[in-house]
C-alpha cells in the first residue's frame, strides 16, 4: 500500500516538475531571455534535471547534488583541483565523526569524500587527453 | 673507504628504515619453545620432517616459500626464532620492493621520501593485522612482497614498450608464485593489470601497434608459462570450485560477502571493519586515552593524498598519479562490496564467473597499501611544505605502535590481549606443544606400514575440521599432525573423511550395546593407530573414556601409551584394512553404525591387501602380474574424482580405468577388467601429473627468460664500458 501511494506521489512530483519546466522555460522566452546567457539556462536545466532524478530515485539532497555536479563538469568542464577540495573536506571530516562514534555519519561522509574524488579523477583524465591532444 | 662512507651519506634514510625493521624484529622475538598455531591454516613446524607432505599437500605451490625454512629447520633454527622469519621476510622483503618500485619508476626522487614511503608500505595497518593475527605465519601473504617489483617491472614495460622489462616481470611473477597459493589473488592482480594497461591506452600513454600488441601477448603467454607449476594442479580444482560458488544461493552469497565488506571510511584509514584489529582493538590499556588519535593519525596518509590532489595539480607524475587513483577508486569499491553505495553494482560483478573467488577481504584489499604507498610517493615529490609534510608523514608511521613497542603476539595479538599475557590468556597463537606429543614419534615414525592415526574424541569445533584442546589452550587445525609420518585422521573434520557422516560425534553422543563398530570404521579408513585426546573438552572426554577403555579391555585396541594428554592406541589387525587393497565383492556400505555394523565383516573377509610401491605419497604402483588380485582395486583415500587409476600392460601402454566408484562408504574403488593383460595398475592423484608436467614447462620457460636476460644484460653493459671508455 505504502509502496503504491509512494509511486502516485512521485508520479505526481514529476508532472509538476515537468510543468514547472515549461513555465520556466516560456517564461525565459518571453521574459528575459535576451539578458539570459547560454550558461545561465544551462544550469537552470542541469539544476531541473538533478532534482527531478534526485526525487525519483529518492537520492537524498547531497546524492542530488553531487549529480548535479557530475552533470555540469561533464557539459561545463571545471579544474579538477577544484572538485578535490571539497572531497578532502569531508575526508577531514570523517575521522572526527568515527571518533565521536557516529559511524553512519563517518560512512557517509566518506561516502562524500569519494563522490568528489570520483569527480577529480573524472576531471584529471579529462585534462591530460586535453593535454595530449 | 671512501667508497663506503659516501654510500652510506647517499643512502642514509634508505639505511634509516633498515634499521627500523631490525629494531621491529628484536622488540618482537617470540618465546623460546613456543610455536604458532591456531586458527584454519596448518601451520609449519619441524620444517625438516613436515615441508614434504606440505609439498604434496599443496601440490608443490608453496615450495618456494618454505624451502627457506626447510633450511633453517636443517641449520638447527628453532620454531620459535623461525616465527621472526616470517615478520622479517615480510617487512624487509616488502621494504625492499617498493624500494626498488621507487627507483625503476621515480628514478629521480630523493632518498628521504622514497625510504619513508617504503618503510610506510612496510609498516601499516593492514601489515600489522597480519601478525597481531595468524596470516603472517604462513605463505598466504607473499603475494603482498612482491606487488611492487611486479607493477613497477608492468608499468616500466607500458611506457618503455620494451619487451625486456616485461621479461624481468615474467622472471619475478615465478620467484612469486607463493603469492597465488590461493588462486584469487591470480585473479585480482590480473585484473589490477589489466586495468593499469587500459587507463594507459586510454590517455595514449601507451599507443595501439602491431608490435605493441604482439608484446603483451607474449608477456601474457610467459606469464602463464611461467605460472604452469601452479596453474596446472590447480586448474581442474578451480573449475568445481568456482562453479560451486558460482551456482550458491543468494542468501548463501549475501551472508558471506556481508561478513567480508569493508566500509569506505575504514579504507580510507586504512582500517579493517573488525573489533580485532588495531586500533580499535588498543592493546595498550594505559595508553587507552590515545585510541582516538590513532584513528585521526590512520587518516595522514589518504589525507596527504587529497591535499596532494588540491594543492600540487600541474607537477611531475600526475598522469601516474591518476591512474593510481582510478585503481583506487575500483578497488575501493570492490573491498565495499554489498555496503551502500555499491550495493547493486557489486552484487552484479560478484556475480560474474570468476568473480565470487574474490570475496574474502584480502584478496582486493591486499593492493590498497600499495597503491595508497605510490600515491603518497608521487604527492612527496610534488608537494611544496615539505617539512610539514614529513612531519604528518612520521607521525603516520606510528600508528601501527604495536610493531614499535611489542609484543605482536605475547601481548598484542588479537586472542590474547583480554589478558594482557600470552601465558595467562585463555587461548593464544602462541601455543606449547607437549613434549609427550614428541616422544611418541619414535613409536609411530618407525613403523613402515602404510597407515594412518585417527584422533578422537570429537570436541568443540566451528565445522571447519578445527580440533580444541583446552589443556594446553590450542584452538585450530590440529598442529601435532606435522610430527608425524602418518596422516591424521581428525575427529573433527570426520565428515570431510568419511563425507555426510560424522561419526566421531556419533561415538560422542550415541551409546549401542557394542563400541567396536567405531574401530571397524578407523580401521576400515586405514587408522592404526588412534591418539585419544584427554586434553580435549572435558564433556567429551566424559562421554567416551570410558568406552576406549572398554574396548582396550577387549583387545580390539592396544594402549601403547598413556600421560595426562592423551592415550595412543594400536588398532588389532583383526580391524584394519591396508592403504590399497584388492575387494573381490562391491558391498554397499552407507555412513552410519548400522551400515557398518552389518558390512565390515563381509568387507574385511572380502578384501586382502595388495603389493604397491610408494613413489611419493600421491602416486603407487601396484603389481598386477603373478600376484593375487580381486576384481576391484581399493585405496583408503576420501573419494575424489581427480584420483585415477591406469592400467600398463606388457607393451608398457597406459590406459585409463574408467570404472572409477566410491567403495566402503567413502574411499575410492576402481573395478579392474582384464586382468591378465595387465602388468601393472598405477594410482595418481591427477593434478600432481599435471603438476610435473606444469613445473617442466614453467622450468623451461624460466631457462629461456634468465638466457635472455643474461645476454640482454651483457649486452647493456658491455654498450656502457664503450660508451665510459
Amino acid at each position: 500500500m505504502l509502496k503504491e501511494k509512494w509511486s502516485k506521489i512521485r508520479i505526481l512530483v514529476i508532472s509538476h516538475t515537468v510543468k514547472i519546466y515549461f513555465q520556466v522555460f516560456s517564461e525565459i522566452k518571453s521574459w528575459e531571455i535576451k539578458k539570459m546567457t547560454p550558461k545561465k539556462v544551462l544550469n537552470i536545466v542541469i539544476f531541473l534535471v538533478a532534482l527531478t532524478m534526485g526525487i525519483y530515485f529518492q537520492w537524498g539532497i547531497m546524492n542530488t547534488l553531487i549529480f548535479f555536479v557530475l552533470i555540469g563538469i561533464i557539459l561545463r568542464p571545471v579544474r579538477s583541483q577544484i572538485l578535490a577540495f571539497p572531497a578532502l573536506f569531508f575526508l577531514v571530516l570523517t575521522p572526527f565523526a568515527l571518533i565521536l562514534k557516529f559511524e553512519a555519519v563517518a560512512e557517509n561522509l566518506a561516502i562524500y569524500a569519494y563522490y568528489f574524488l570520483v569527480l577529480t579523477v573524472i576531471m584529471g583524465i579529462y585534462e591530460l587527453r586535453s593535454e595530449k591532444a | 673507504m671512501i667508497k663506503l662512507i659516501s654510500f652510506f651519506k647517499k643512502n642514509k634514510y634508505f639505511i634509516l628504515g633498515l634499521a627500523v625493521l631490525v629494531w621491529v624484529i628484536f622488540v618482537n622475538l617470540f618465546p623460546e619453545g613456543y610455536v604458532f598455531g591456531g586458527g584454519d591454516t596448518n601451520q609449519l613446524v619441524e620444517a625438516k620432517n613436515s615441508l614434504f607432505s606440505f609439498f604434496w599437500d599443496t601440490q608443490g605451490r608453496t615450495g618456494f616459500f618454505y624451502v627457506f625454512f626447510y633450511f633453517l629447520s636443517l641449520a638447527g633454527v628453532s620454531d620459535s626464532i623461525q616465527l621472526s622469519f616470517y615478520l622479517g621476510y615480510l617487512i624487509f622483503g616488502s621494504y625492499l620492493s617498493f624500494w626498488l618500485f621507487s627507483k625503476l619508476i621515480f628514478p629521480k626522487s630523493e632518498d628521504l621520501p622514497r625510504s619513508a614511503v617504503s618503510l610506510f608500505y612496510a609498516l601499516n595497518l593492514y601489515t600489522l593485522s597480519f601478525f597481531t593475527g595468524n596470516w603472517g605465519y604462513s605463505y598466504f601473504p607473499s603475494l603482498y612482497v612482491f606487488i611492487p617489483v611486479l607493477i613497477g617491472l608492468f608499468v616500466k614495460f607500458l611506457n618503455s614498450q620494451k619487451i625486456s622489462y616485461g621479461f624481468w616481470f615474467c622472471l619475478v611473477l615465478f620467484l612469486g608464485s607463493s603469492g597465488f597459493g590461493n588462486p584469487a589473488f591470480a585473479l585480482s592482480f590480473a585484473l589490477l593489470l589489466f586495468l593499469l594497461t587500459c587507463i594507459f591506452l586510454y590517455i595514449k600513454k601507451a599507443t595501439i601497434s602491431k608490435l605493441f600488441l604482439g608484446k603483451i601477448f607474449l608477456i601474457i603467454v610467459f606469464s602463464f608459462l611461467v605460472s604452469a607449476s601452479w596453474i596446472f594442479p590447480l586448474a581442474p580444482q578451480m573449475k568445481s570450485g568456482v562453479e560451486g560458488l558460482a551456482s550458491s544461493n543468494v542468501i548463501d552469497f549475501e551472508t558471506i560477502i556481508r561478513s567480508t565488506s569493508n566500509p569506505i571510511s575504514y579504507i580510507f584509514g586504512g582500517m579493517q571493519f573488525n573489533d580485532n584489529n588495531f586500533p580499535f582493538n588498543f592493546y595498550y590499556r594505559n595508553l587507552k586515552s590515545f585510541q582516538n588519535l590513532f584513528i585521526l593519525l590512520a587518516f595522514i596518509p589518504v589525507g596527504l593524498v587529497f591535499f596532494g590532489l588540491v594543492s600540487a595539480q600541474k607537477e611531475k607524475n600526475r598522469f601516474l598519479f591518476f591512474s593510481f587513483l582510478i585503481i583506487f577508486l575500483i578497488f575501493v569499491m570492490l573491498i565495499v562490496k554489498v555496503r551502500p553505495p555499491f550495493e547493486i553494482s557489486n552484487y552484479l560483478i560478484y556475480h560474474i564467473w570468476g568473480f565470487s573467488t574474490l570475496r574474502g577481504y584480502d584478496k582486493t584489499a591486499i593492493y590498497i597499501p600499495f597503491i595508497m604507498s605510490c600515491l603518497l610517493l608521487i604527492t612527496l615529490i610534488n608537494i611544496k611544505h615539505k617539512k610539514l609534510v614529513y612531519i604528518f608523514l612520521i607521525l603516520a608511521l606510528m600508528v601501527p605502535l604495536p610493531f614499535f613497542i611489542g609484543k605482536l603476539q605475547q601481548t598484542a595479538g588479537y586472542r590474547v590481549n583480554s589478558e594482557k599475557d600470552y601465558k595467562k590468556a585463555k587461548m593464544s597463537f602462541l601455543i606449547k606443544i607437549p613434549d609427550e606429543y614428541y616422544s611418541i614419534r619414535k613409536k609411530v615414525n618407525f613403523n613402515d606400514k602404510k597407515s594412518k592415526i585417527a584422533t578422537l574424541p570429537a570436541t568443540y569445533g566451528d565445522g571447519s575440521g578445527v580440533s580444541y584442546f583446552p589443556k594446553w589452550e590450542f584452538y585450530g587445525v590440529d598442529i601435532t599432525r606435522n610430527l608425524y609420518n602418518k596422516k591424521l585422521l581428525d575427529a573433527n573434520g570426520a565428515q570431510y573423511n568419511f563425507p555426510g557422516w560424522g561419526y566421531a560425534e556419533d561415538f560422542n553422543d550415541i551409546a549401542p550395546n557394542d563400541e567396536s563398530w567405531i574401530i571397524k570404521t578407523l580401521g576400515m579408513m586405514n587408522s592404526q593407530y588412534i591418539i585419544y585426546h584427554k586434553d580435549a573438552l572435558e564433556d567429551s572426554v566424559k562421554k567416551t573414556l570410558f568406552k576406549m577403555r572398554a574396548l582396550a579391555d577387549r583387545g580390539i585396541i592396544k594402549n601403547l601409551e598413556e600421560n595426562e594428554y592423551f592415550i595412543l592406541y594400536e588398532i588389532s589387525s583383526e580391524y584394519f584394512l591396508p592403504y590399497l587393497s584388492w575387494q573381490n565383492e562391491n558391498i554397499d556400505l552407507h555412513g552410519n553404525v548400522i551400515s557398518i555394523e552389518r558390512n565390515f565383516d563381509k568387507i574385511k573377509s572380502n578384501s586382502f591387501g595388495a603389493d604397491f610401491r610408494e613413489i611419493n605419497p600421491k602416486k603407487f604402483v601396484i603389481d598386477v602380474k603373478d600376484h593375487k588380485i580381486g576384481k576391484n582395486i581399493i585405496l583408503a583415500e576420501t573419494y575424489n574424482p581427480l584420483w585415477k587409476a591406469y592400467t600398463i600392460d606388457s607393451d608398457g601402454k597406459e590406459k585409463e580405468i574408467v570404472n572409477h566408484f566410491k567403495a566402503r562408504g567413502y574411499a575410492n574403488g576402481w573395478s579392474v577388467e582384464n586382468p591378465d593383460d595387465i602388468s601393472q595398475i598405477v594410482i595418481e592423484y591427477y593434478p600432481i601429473r599435471l603438476m610435473w608436467k606444469g613445473m617442466i614447462i614453467s622450468g623451461l620457460a624460466v631457462l629461456f627468460l634468465i638466457i635472455y636476460l643474461s645476454r640482454h644484460l651483457y649486452v647493456f653493459f658491455k654498450k656502457r664500458k664503450i660508451m665510459y671508455n
